[in-house]
């Protein structure tokens, strides 16, 4: 488990903790990979450099992540951004099976009526479209769950099956930090912990290069 | 605003990149009159005054109808972008990107039209040097270069022929039809021959090229197919042959090369033997889809899609100008970074525009299928040191090699990073060989020799063996596209050309060749064997 005040912390600590500790294993893709199962990552001030990662990532400049509000619009916006995207984060959480809202219509309506609840959960994975045997993109973050602490911040805490701690998880915290600030602002609480729990948490040996980049 | 501006306007509205001509527009927004005026001039049964009143409806129609184009046009809401060599206008949206404009349908309705904002993203310097330019540059992200059709996926010639039509407003280099040897199968000869004449007419109007692809194998009447073949001589389209060694020993083949030369028309041949995937020509130069993303096609997506993009938007560099900089692979380098930059921009907007700006090409998607799932970018490479004698060849393959690994694994990482930010989508680049058509008016002159060749005894000289096994490990580089070209002179007969053909095919692994006639002296070709 590893805890940190600052996102860019959390995550350097994270990437030394597999690089130095993680299985290796080969992929389904044949990639070369570390990995430790059941990873959990808190980060306790998210908002103060929240995008410290991917601006770090950027300035490799061998690659270049969407802009932010972009990525920011990819959770929000409840309909696809386009139909080319194989998914978007975005309908699944405000438009799942074309039928719910589920922050709107459950989460904060659930948190406001019970501030100590632990049913505000939100869900991407839809089994009728992702649990299929046919090779294609699903969603890695498969639930978000909300808490209120001392009825004064939100906390939020996201299960990822497959994390791509390198490249993803990043990008990860960012998504859990725009729906975090969405909730709290409606229900008129600060933003509290960012905690992930990553089912498998891995890097790919054609990153170690960077990583090492990234830990030193 | 009356009903009929609105409703040009509408139509507008739906495409914000579309360019229409006035057939094109009436045909959407005055159909009713037009389709039953239409039939009655098709209809063989028509009487002749019946036909000519008809026509001339028809023609009061069109009239009607620019009269009201004319307006839009003088209120700035339409331009006039071209006119064809028949004097078709076509028409554009003339609002600015991202600018939204409100109109009035009888002082009621307010509607809004508006042009979705796809960013310019400029080349900077390499631009304002020339080195670098946009393949088609007004249109380079409103439309996509090449369009794949799959022939067999089609009922009949009327469903392939309006395919082709929307096909054409959306791309601004050329369509490639494969398995056309099906087509020409079911059915007749006149109709095949109308078809194609109708089609060189629109590749005339718009500007665009047709290549047909043709297994060879797979022709069930050979006769047929060469009466074809002669009645289409003076037509633009691409013939594109999909041979193995076995079948150059045929008749067919003979009657083919025989047909081709005389008509002075390029024969174009994809190797069976070394490559599997379709290639093809446009304007630009030649295309082709990578290896794994044929193979994924036919396992997954045959029955899917109508057709597909090969490519979807190109930038051009030209190396020599490049090269006067200073010749290093520095240098090289830091352009192809700037271009794979641009392409990740330009790749976000136009998927992500895609229903505004390629609305009618989601008609391609059969059933789940995804008409940009195997587009690509190009970097299509003009002067780039092939064939030049005071060029290094070494040099050459050695910054062709860091540039295909640059973009490869630049596409590799754009995939990743998308994909972990809840975008996932495709990112592709690859490199090609550019068409002097494409680069004529922006960069230098060639600096390189023509291959010629005046018999077999040139293919085997030590020197072109040398040039030509250059060519086949760039092949493997310019995986977006390349072509060996042989410029045959001198005279022959057909014998002499099967074995010249035959002797390439089995010395060396050139996917895609074509043999180009226009310096034969002697034009009396003669067949070695009478059919």
């Amino acid at each position: 488990m590893i805890e940190s005040e600052s996102t860019l912390d959390a995550w350097k600590k994270l990437l030394k903790h597999i690089y130095d500790k993680g299985d290796n294993y080969v992929d389904e893709d044949n990639r070369k990979c570390r990995e430790i199962l059941n990873f959990v990552v808190t980060i306790k001030n998210p908002e103060n450099d929240i995008t410290k990662p991917i601006d770090l990532l950027n300035s490799f400049e061998k690659w270049r992540y969407p802009p932010l509000d972009k990525i920011a619009n990819s959770i929000l916006s409840p309909d696809h951004i386009n139909s080319k995207f194989s998914y978007s984060y975005g309908p699944r959480l405000f438009n799942f099976s074309g039928q719910l809202n589920q922050l709107d219509d459950f989460v904060i309506p659930v948190l406001k009526k019970e501030w100590w609840s632990r049913k505000a959960i939100v869900n991407f994975w839809d089994n009728l479209i992702d649990s299929t045997l046919s090779k294609k993109a699903s969603p890695g973050m498969t639930n978000i769950l909300f808490k209120i602490i001392d009825k004064k911040k939100l906390n939020v805490t996201a299960i990822i099956r497959s994390n791509d701690m390198f490249f993803g998880w990043p990008a990860n915290v960012y998504h859990l930090y725009v729906i975090q600030k969405y909730v709290a602002q409606k229900l008129n609480l600060a933003i509290g912990e960012i905690i992930t729990f990553s089912f498998s948490a891995h890097i790919f040996e054609d990153q170690f290069e960077f990583i090492q980049k990234v830990i030193d | 605003m009356g009903n009929l501006d609105h409703d040009i306007l509408m139509l507008f509205q739906k495409e914000p990149y579309a360019e229409l001509g006035t057939t094109d527009i009436i045909k959407v927004v005055q159909a009713e009159e037009h389709d039953r005026l239409q039939k009655i001039i098709d209809d063989k049964y028509s009487g002749l005054e019946t036909v000519k009143q008809a026509k001339s409806q028809k023609k009061k129609l069109n009239r009607q109808l620019l009269y009201h184009l004319n307006k839009l046009v003088n209120s700035g809401l339409l331009k006039v972008s071209k006119t064809s060599p028949k004097g078709q206008k076509y028409f554009v949206l003339g609002i600015e990107n991202g600018e939204k404009v409100y109109i009035d349908k009888h002082n009621r309705i307010r509607q809004q039209i508006s042009k979705p904002n796809i960013p310019r993203i400029p080349l900077g310097e390499y631009e304002t040097k020339e080195i670098a330019a946009k393949y088609e540059k007004e249109d380079w992200l409103g439309k996509v270069n090449s369009i794949f059709l799959e022939l067999n996926m089609f009922e009949n010639l009327r469903q392939i022929s309006d395919t082709i039509d929307f096909c054409f407003h959306n791309i601004n280099d050329c369509i490639c039809l494969h398995n056309f040897e099906s087509l020409v199968a079911e059915h007749d000869i006149e109709d095949i021959v109308r078809f194609l004449a109708k089609l060189n007419s629109k590749c005339i109007d718009f500007g665009k090229t047709v290549s047909c692809s043709i297994t060879l194998k797979n022709i069930i009447n050979a006769e047929k197919f060469i009466e074809i073949i002669k009645e289409i001589k003076d037509l633009d389209i691409n013939l594109i042959f999909n041979i193995a060694k076995d079948d150059i020993n045929t008749r067919l083949f003979e009657n083919i090369i025989e047909q081709l030369s005389k008509n002075n028309q390029d024969l174009y041949i994809r190797n069976n033997d070394v490559s599997v995937m379709p290639y093809f020509m446009g304007r630009a130069g030649p295309y082709t889809i990578d290896q794994k993303d044929w193979k994924h096609y036919k396992n997954e997506f045959k029955d899917k899609l109508y057709g597909f993009v090969i490519s979807q938007a190109t930038l051009l560099l030209d190396m020599n100008k490049l090269f006067e900089q200073k010749r290093n692979l520095e240098n090289v380098q830091k352009v192809i970074k700037k271009l794979m930059f641009v392409f990740n921009e330009s790749n976000d907007a136009q998927r992500m525009h895609s229903r505004q700006l390629f609305p009618e090409l989601f008609k391609l998607d059969k059933e789940k299928g995804d008409f940009l799932i195997f587009s690509r970018n190009l970097i299509r490479l003009w002067n780039y040191g092939w064939k030049n004698p005071e060029f290094d060849q070494d040099f050459l393959y050695e910054y062709l090699e860091t540039s295909f690994k640059m973009v490869k694994e630049f596409s590799k990482y754009q995939e990743i990073v998308y994909k972990c930010s809840g975008m996932p989508t495709r990112m592709n680049i690859a490199l090609a060989s550019a068409y002097r058509d494409s680069v004529r008016e922006v960069f230098t002159s060639p600096n390189f020799l023509k291959f010629k060749i005046r018999n077999i005894s040139d293919l085997q000289k030590t020197e072109n063996k040398k040039t030509m096994a250059i060519k086949e490990k760039l092949f493997g580089l310019l995986d977006g596209g390349d072509v060996m070209s042989f410029y045959r002179s001198g005279t022959f007969d057909t014998n002499a050309l099967k074995n010249e053909i035959l002797y390439i095919l089995n010395h060396f692994k050139l996917p895609f060749f074509r043999f180009n006639f226009k310096e034969v002296r002697d034009k009396n070709i003669t067949l070695h064997n009478f059919m």
